[in-house]
Order: C-alpha cells, then sequence, then structure tokens
C-alpha cells in the first residue's frame, strides 16, 4: 500500500529532467524533498501526482499504475497543495476550500463535509477568512486557502481505511514565519495522526529537520539520498549538494537537528 | 469497499453556500416577461386575455380571441417567444461555461470560433449560393442558412479544439491563442466574400450580423431542440467547471477528468451557440452579461451560476425581442442592436463597479 | 404544439378569412408594397391612394414619405404588417424573411411578388403585373407600352452613335476610394441606352474604384448622384478635389448629375433619366 516510484527518468526534449529516480512514499511518514532550484523537485512532485508522465519507468498506486487509476479515484487518495493558484471569480474562501470534498460529491455526508472543511480551516488558521473573497486575499491567505483545500481533500470520509498521499510543493513559500511553521505542523500531524504519506517540496534545511520523518535529496534530476532525516542530512553531503559550505551545530540528544551555512 | 454502498444511499445533498433561492425567483419574473412579450406587440391583446387564451386549451377558461388575434398570439409571437427562451438560454449557458473553461470573466463561445464559424458559412451560402451551392439550396431551401450555421459553427470550433491539441491533450492557453488565429483568418475570407457581394447581398449579412428573431418559425423548431439538448448537456458539467477555475491541473487532481469536460464543453457550446446563430444570426453580449448578472446577484459557484445565467439570458433576449418589436413599429429592429445597445452601457457599468471595488 | 394541431387549427380559422380576401382580391385597396420600383410602379398607374405603407427602399415619388414605413425589404414584420390590416402585398422578388410573408399567407392576405426589374424587358412584364393585381390593365398596357417604345427608340439612336463617349460613375467622392458601379447594374444600362460606355466594365455590381485607375482611365464624362455633387460642393469645389480635379472631365466642365433615385434601379421613369443624360452628352443631335 504505498505511492512507488520505481526507476523513472524524465526526458523532455534533449534536457533530462529526472534520472533513475526510486523511491516510495510510506503512510504515517513525513518526507521532505530537498536540493536546489532546477534540481528536478517540482518534476518529482509532478510525476508522484499523475500531472507529468515518466519517460520511463512506473510510478505506482498499491500496485497499480497511475494511469490505469480513474481520476475519480486517484483523487480520492492523494491531494495535492499547488505553488500559487490564481482565481478570476469571486469564490468565497470557504467556497474554494469545500471545491477538495469533491472526489466524495457522492460518498459524503454534508454534515461530515461541514465538519472536515471546518477543520482543515482552522488547521490552516483561515476560519476567520471563510467569507472573504479568495481573489482579494494577499498571497499567504491564498496558500493557506489551497493548504485547508488539499487538507479537505486529504481527509476523505470516516469508514475509509486506505492510506492517503498529501502532496505539498513548496508550501511555505509566501508564508510569515508562524505560518511556515503551522503549515509543516499540519503535514507531520497528518501522517502522524490520520496515517497519511505527506510530502513537501522545502528549501530551509532546519525546518526540514525539525518536521520531517524522511528526507530525499535531489539533484541534476538524481536521487542523491533518501532515508531517516539524521542519516541523509550529513553535513558533507549536503554541502555538496548545494555548493556551500554547511555546519551542523553542536546538539544534544533528542534535539532537532540544526544547521548554519555560507559561502 | 464500505464506501461504495453509502454511495447510493445519499445521492444528491443540499449543498452550502450558494443562493439557490434565487432560482425560482428568476423564473416568475422570466414567466412575466413571457406574459408581457405574448401580450405586447402591434395588434394589441391584452396579456391577461392571452394568458386566458393559452388555458382555455387546458378546458380552464374560455377564449374571446378573434381569429386574427390568435393568428397572431399563435403563429407570430408564440414561436418567437419560444425561440427568444431556447436562444437565450443557449447564449447565456455557453458564455457561462466558456468562461469558466478558460478562467476568463470575458470569455465567449466567439473565442473558439463558434460565431466566425456560423458566419463564414452564411456569407458563403448568401454570396455563392446561386453559383457554386446550387443543388445545396435547392436540397435544403428554407433550411439552408440555419443548416450552414450549424455546420459552420461546428467545424470551426472542431478546428480549433485539434490545432489546440498536443498528444491527447488540449491545452486551454494554447486553444484561446489558436481561436484568434482562425478567428482572423476566418474574418479574412468573410471580407473577401463581402466584397464580392452585391448591395442586396450585403444588406442581408449586414442584417443577419444584427440579429433577428422573425425567422421564427417551422424551421427554426429543430434548431430549438439542438439549443435544448445542448443546453442540458452544459448544465450537467456545472460541478466540474467550478474546479475548473482554480485551474486544469488543480481541477484534474481533484478528480475531474478534464480532457472529457473541455471537449464536452466545447462541443455541446458549439451546437448551442451554432444553433442560436442558426435561427436568428449574430446577438451580442448576451453571453457577457447573463453570466455576470447572474454572479452579480448570486455569487460565483457554477451549480448556481449556469441555471442562472440560463434564466437571465431567456429574460433578457425576451424583453429585447419585445422592444425590438414595438419601437419603430410597423417595422422592427435588429435584436442584435438592442442588446448591443443596452449591453455596451451595461458592460461599462460593471467594470467601474468592478475598478471601485478593488480600489477600496 | 405539435404542428398537425397548429396546422388544423390554423385552417379552421383562416377559413373565413380567405372567404374574405376572395371578395377583396378582385380590387385591393389597402395595399403595402415592398420594394422602390414597386412603390414607384403603384403610383405611376394612378393607384397611389390605395397604398397604406411601403418599405424604406421606397424612395420615389414624394407622396409616399408620409406613408408608414414597414422597415427594410428583407427585414419585415409579421405583426408590424399584420397591425395594418392590409389586403395585399406586392413586394419584389427577394424581399423577405420567408417565413414572416407566409404568415401573413396564412392569414388570408395576398402576398404577390414582382420579378427583379433588372432589364427594359423586366420593367414592362413587371408594370402589366402590377398593373393586373390593382384591376388597372388599360392603364398598365398604356404605361408598359410607352416605357417599351421609348426604351427601344433610345436604344436604337445609341446603337447608332460612333465613338461612344466614356462615362465614370461614381457613388460617392472624397475619402477613400470611390464606388463605382459595374456590370449588371441599373447604371450600366442607363449609360448604354444614352448612347455612351461605361468605364467600369470590368467590375461586376458596386465595387470600390482604385484611384490609379480612375485616372488611368480617363473618362470623358463623371456621372454623378445630385446628392454627392451638393455634398462635394458643386463642379468648382470638386475642380481642387486632389484626385478628380485631375481629370479632364472635371477640368471641363463635363460632369453630370441625376437624381439618385432614378440611378439606383429601373423603373418606369428609367427613359426619361436615360434621355437626360444622353441630352448632356449630345446636346445638338437628338
Amino acid at each position: 500500500m504505498t505511492l512507488s516510484v520505481k526507476d523513472v527518468s524524465v526526458v523532455i526534449g534533449a534536457t533530462t529532467l529526472l534520472q533513475n529516480v526510486t523511491l516510495d512514499l510510506i503512510p504515517g511518514q513525513f518526507l521532505g524533498i530537498l536540493g536546489p532550484n532546477g534540481a528536478g523537485k517540482s518534476t518529482f512532485l509532478k510525476v508522484l501526482s499523475g500531472e507529468l508522465s515518466p519517460s520511463h519507468g512506473t510510478v505506482t498506486l498499491d500496485g497499480i499504475p497511475l494511469k490505469v487509476w480513474k481520476d475519480e479515484a486517484l483523487a480520492r487518495r492523494r491531494a495535492v497543495m499547488p505553488q500559487a493558484s490564481q482565481l478570476a471569480f469571486p469564490f468565497s474562501a470557504r467556497a474554494v476550500v469545500a471545491m477538495g470534498r469533491w472526489p466524495y460529491e457522492t460518498l459524503s455526508s454534508s454534515f461530515q463535509n461541514h465538519r472536515v472543511i471546518e477543520r482543515a480551516m482552522a488547521i490552516a488558521d483561515i476560519r476567520h477568512l471563510g467569507k472573504r473573497s479568495y481573489p482579494v486575499l494577499s498571497g499567504g491567505e491564498k496558500q493557506r486557502v489551497q493548504l485547508a483545500r488539499a487538507l479537505a481533500q486529504s481527509f476523505g470520509t470516516e469508514d475509509e481505511t486506505d492510506s492517503k498521499y498529501l502532496l505539498l510543493d513548496e508550501p511555505t513559500a509566501g508564508l510569515d514565519i508562524a505560518h511556515q511553521h503551522a503549515v509543516l505542523k499540519a503535514a507531520r500531524d497528518q501522517s502522524k495522526n490520520y496515517g497519511t504519506a505527506s510530502m513537501a517540496v522545502l528549501h530551509d534545511l532546519n525546518q526540514a529537520a525539525l518536521y520531517c520523518d524522511q528526507v530525499a535529496l535531489i539533484s541534476n534530476g538524481r536521487l542523491v539520498a533518501s532515508g531517516a532525516t539524521a542519516e541523509v542530512m550529513e553535513p558533507a553531503r549536503l554541502s555538496r549538494i548545494f555548493g556551500c559550505t554547511i555546519k551542523r551545530q553542536a546538539q544534544q540528544v533528542k534535539e532537532a537537528l540544526s544547521f548554519t551555512s555560507s559561502l | 469497499m464500505a464506501y461504495l454502498s453509502l454511495a447510493k444511499i445519499r445521492r444528491r445533498k443540499k449543498r452550502d453556500g450558494a443562493s439557490y433561492w434565487l432560482l425560482p425567483l428568476l423564473l416568475v419574473v422570466l414567466f412575466i416577461a413571457i406574459l408581457l412579450s405574448l401580450g405586447i406587440g402591434g395588434v394589441s391583446i391584452p396579456p391577461l386575455a392571452s394568458a386566458g387564451h393559452f388555458l382555455s386549451y387546458l378546458g380552464l377558461t374560455h377564449s374571446d380571441l378573434q381569429p386574427q388575434e390568435i393568428l397572431i398570439l399563435e403563429a407570430v409571437r408564440l414561436p418567437r417567444t419560444a425561440l427568444g427562451l431556447a436562444i437565450g438560454m443557449a447564449l447565456g449557458l455557453s458564455g457561462a461555461v466558456m468562461q469558466s473553461l478558460f478562467r476568463n470573466p470575458l470569455a465567449d463561445p466567439g473565442l473558439i470560433g463558434v460565431s466566425s464559424g456560423a458566419a463564414l458559412a452564411v456569407v458563403c451560402v448568401i454570396v455563392l449560393g446561386d453559383s457554386l451551392f446550387a443543388s445545396f439550396l435547392e436540397a435544403t431551401s428554407s433550411y439552408s442558412l440555419p443548416l450552414a450555421a450549424f455546420a459552420g459553427s461546428l467545424a470551426t470550433t472542431a478546428l480549433v479544439y485539434n490545432l489546440a491539441r498536443r498528444q491527447g491533450a488540449t491545452d486551454v492557453a494554447v486553444m484561446l491563442l489558436m481561436g484568434i488565429a482562425v478567428n482572423a483568418i476566418v474574418g479574412s475570407f468573410i471580407g473577401l466574400l463581402t466584397y464580392i457581394a452585391d448591395d442586396s447581398e450585403l444588406r442581408s449579412l449586414t442584417f443577419w450580423s444584427m440579429g433577428s428573431l422573425s425567422g421564427a418559425g417551422e424551421a427554426t423548431w429543430p434548431s430549438i431542440g439542438i439549443m435544448l439538448f445542448a443546453s442540458l448537456l452544459l448544465l450537467r458539467l456545472s460541478g466540474p467547471l467550478n474546479l475548473f477555475l482554480l485551474g486544469e491541473t488543480e481541477a484534474k487532481h481533484l478528480g475531474v477528468a478534464t480532457e472529457g469536460i473541455k471537449r464536452q464543453a466545447a462541443l455541446a457550446a458549439a451546437c448551442a451557440t451554432g444553433a442560436a446563430v442558426a435561427a436568428a444570426g449574430m446577438i451580442g453580449f448576451i453571453g457577457l452579461i447573463a453570466p455576470h448578472l447572474a454572479r452579480l446577484i448570486g455569487g460565483a459557484d457554477n451549480r448556481f451560476v449556469l441555471p442562472a445565467a440560463a434564466l437571465i439570458g431567456a429574460l433578457l433576449i425576451i424583453l429585447a425581442d419585445t422592444i425590438a418589436r414595438i419601437v419603430v413599429l410597423p417595422a422592427e429592429l435588429p435584436i442584435g442592436l438592442v442588446t448591443s445597445f443596452i449591453g455596451g452601457p451595461f458592460f461599462f457599468a460593471l467594470l467601474f463597479r468592478e475598478f471601485r471595488k478593488r480600489r477600496a | 404544439m405539435t404542428y398537425p394541431i397548429r396546422h388544423l387549427f390554423l385552417s379552421l380559422m383562416i377559413f373565413p378569412a380567405l372567404l374574405v380576401s376572395a371578395v377583396a382580391h378582385s380590387a385591393p385597396n389597402r395595399i403595402i408594397t415592398v420594394g422602390g420600383p414597386v412603390t414607384e410602379i403603384v403610383y405611376a398607374l394612378g393607384a397611389g391612394d390605395r397604398i397604406i405603407a411601403t418599405d424604406t427602399t421606397s424612395k420615389y415619388p414624394e407622396q409616399q414619405e408620409n406613408l408608414p414605413k414597414v422597415g427594410y425589404m428583407r427585414q419585415l414584420s409579421a405583426e408590424g404588417l399584420l397591425a395594418l390590416q392590409p389586403d395585399q402585398i406586392i413586394a419584389l422578388e427577394g424581399s423577405g424573411p420567408a417565413p414572416v410573408l407566409d404568415t401573413l399567407k396564412d392569414a388570408g392576405i395576398a402576398v404577390t411578388f414582382i420579378p427583379e426589374l433588372n432589364s427594359p424587358e423586366a420593367i414592362h412584364t413587371g408594370v402589366l403585373a402590377i398593373a393586373g393585381i390593382l384591376g388597372t390593365e388599360e392603364n398598365g398596357q398604356v404605361l408598359g407600352h410607352s416605357v417599351k417604345e421609348k426604351l427601344e427608340v433610345l436604344q436604337q439612336q445609341a446603337q447608332k452613335r460612333e465613338n461612344p463617349p466614356l462615362v465614370l460613375f461614381l457613388l460617392s467622392t472624397g475619402q477613400g476610394s470611390p464606388m463605382t458601379a459595374g456590370r449588371g447594374t441599373a447604371i450600366d444600362t442607363i449609360i448604354q441606352y444614352s448612347g455612351a460606355r461605361n468605364a467600369a466594365t470590368d467590375l461586376q455590381g458596386f465595387k470600390p474604384m482604385a484611384s490609379e485607375y480612375i485616372l488611368a482611365h480617363a473618362p470623358d464624362y463623371l456621372l454623378l448622384p445630385s446628392r454627392t455633387l451638393e455634398q462635394a460642393g458643386g463642379l468648382e469645389a470638386l475642380k481642387k478635389d486632389p484626385l478628380l480635379g485631375k481629370l479632364k472631365a472635371v477640368q471641363e466642365n463635363r460632369v453630370l448629375s441625376l437624381d439618385g433615385t432614378l440611378l439606383l434601379g429601373l423603373g418606369p421613369r428609367t427613359p426619361e433619366a436615360i434621355a437626360t443624360i444622353s441630352d448632356q452628352i449630345f446636346p445638338n443631335n437628338r
């Protein structure tokens, strides 16, 4: 019961965006994807979400290739929070969150939908924005509405047992520091409390170290390392990938890793 | 799985947030407009008397109208009102669907070549009909213009749609650009044929391009049928089209079979608009204004906007046609003239309102 | 409502109407004319007082200006026409839309189409047909005959002319390429019957003519609708026109003008129009 990427390559024209990547998303774990700009992180997320078909290799959910899945059935298993989403029409923030319940249109009662939407909005800290028109919200507020929508989608129905997958594309971009932590906490809680396999494309090493159970490092389209956060985030390896000096700060046992960087 | 059985139990539920209560209200207003349109015209027949006449078929009342009044009601006003209703619905709905599909509040079916295709076909028949398509004209007689318009709009839309296809997927942004290019080329052909046209053909073209419901009658019933059918198809798309507004990728992530929806939306909108253009020529602005008015009164949720745009479109056409019929008696104005005359300033008002809101 | 019911219904109520119209048909006295030449012929036959409305293409004679206008001949309104309660509609071929006229027929109103008057013969048959409807056959014979005869005489005269001069017609002057009249127009016929040649025979119908072409053709005469000449400011103003001022025809005062209602279609007044032009071109030998 996993979302698995096996030996996947993506070639567009003469450019290789991903090369022989193999990785599993494990239910109950929060995976952080790290890597320099243009490394192929977003491409990897697109492959996982089914938006992009790999030129080589397979992506399977529960052993069944993504292509075979019906859009609707797939939507009940994995939710995606996009990097930026514009909306030209005056939907209320709440209505946008409610769109996350579309895959459960015929499966979930309006009462349950209501509860899920309220919970998602509470987690994303947008309950006070519910009646505001989405197009006039600030960039950060829009991001949080999109998060709530993805959460509402990944909550599913009460009687489901199948594992869920939550994919977040740079979820902290454009957010203030408090809300950055809130988003990452939400993703981690989703994994911890509901057995969801969460995955986020991140840039901040310390945040990754603080929230992620697992980390995958991508550089030049290749998966350099993946596994438990503490094992993967070696200062030497990070320095090599990011092309700058990264040091791990002295720490006590049980405290999260922390890094400093300099050129 | 457990939720499959639940699916059958909880089929249709109340949706939160939208102003569905406005729909019956619109229906009542539309009904009043229909009575008005049946009751007003060159020959004065009191609206109540005409309503009484129609009720007499049900055995409810006794009709006390003169034969000539009955002729006017049944052979002139009734088919016209029916055609107006269908056209208003078709144009309002197609506009709303196109705006959602292209995520652009200014979109209308004309963008994907529906109108220009119909226009080119009609210009061909009017200008070249006698020389090149004589057998077509003979075989189709009074249906030749509607048939040509309908075929033209479908063909152009199919062309735009297929030009925008890349590896089995259609990008709506590419579709928009292809539409602009195709419209430009089609426009040049129309210009060329207009140049060849003689005086009376030019007049026919001009009037056709301003629209009129005066052709309502037996020849327009097939168009009405197509419009109703296509409208039902379009109404079914309201839910998925909401998600389209977030973006195509997002819609797909939420489980919408986007390619299918795009194909259905383009085809049904082309059918609806094509049939409308076929029956009454070009009637501008309804496709743009009806959805905007719907959003103005009840919010942007397509599950409200689509049916409301259909009702408002019908209402606008019926009112515009009533005006067109009576202001220059015994002649009548082209209805497109009335809709643009009212629609233009209305659109200004809409824009200014929007600007004010943005500044605030 | 489905067709069968509607048809049954219509025929039931049209029956009495048909009886009425059969009586009225012998001498229609509430006539609507559609198409300029039709209106003109009805007046020429002395039945103008029986016309209750005309269309917007009817511009002559002046009396009809006061009548209600039923709109452009191809965009008639069923209800507008019915409200006037006519018993006869005489329409130039091509009037419509067809469903509107069908409805009128359903209502028991006689609708008669007159073929387009695009040739001298057509004027003759048109006059006779309209006279037949009006019940003024004698007047029709006289008018039709005189038109035909006059045209035949003019044609014979025209054929005898040696070196017929070149005449260029322009619908407008001033900005842009002016419209001229090529083959198949009433103006082409009028120019030919007056013993001249049309400078625009290369073109079909009304077309804009390129400025260079106008200069290259160097017409002997320029023919303008009288309103166009007025709007241009008369002959002296025309001489200062950057394009037309260069024409020898303009410099040497060989500019002809004629009432627009005479020029734009053939009708009973066509012989007079031709004679007027012919007299100006050939003032000495008739």
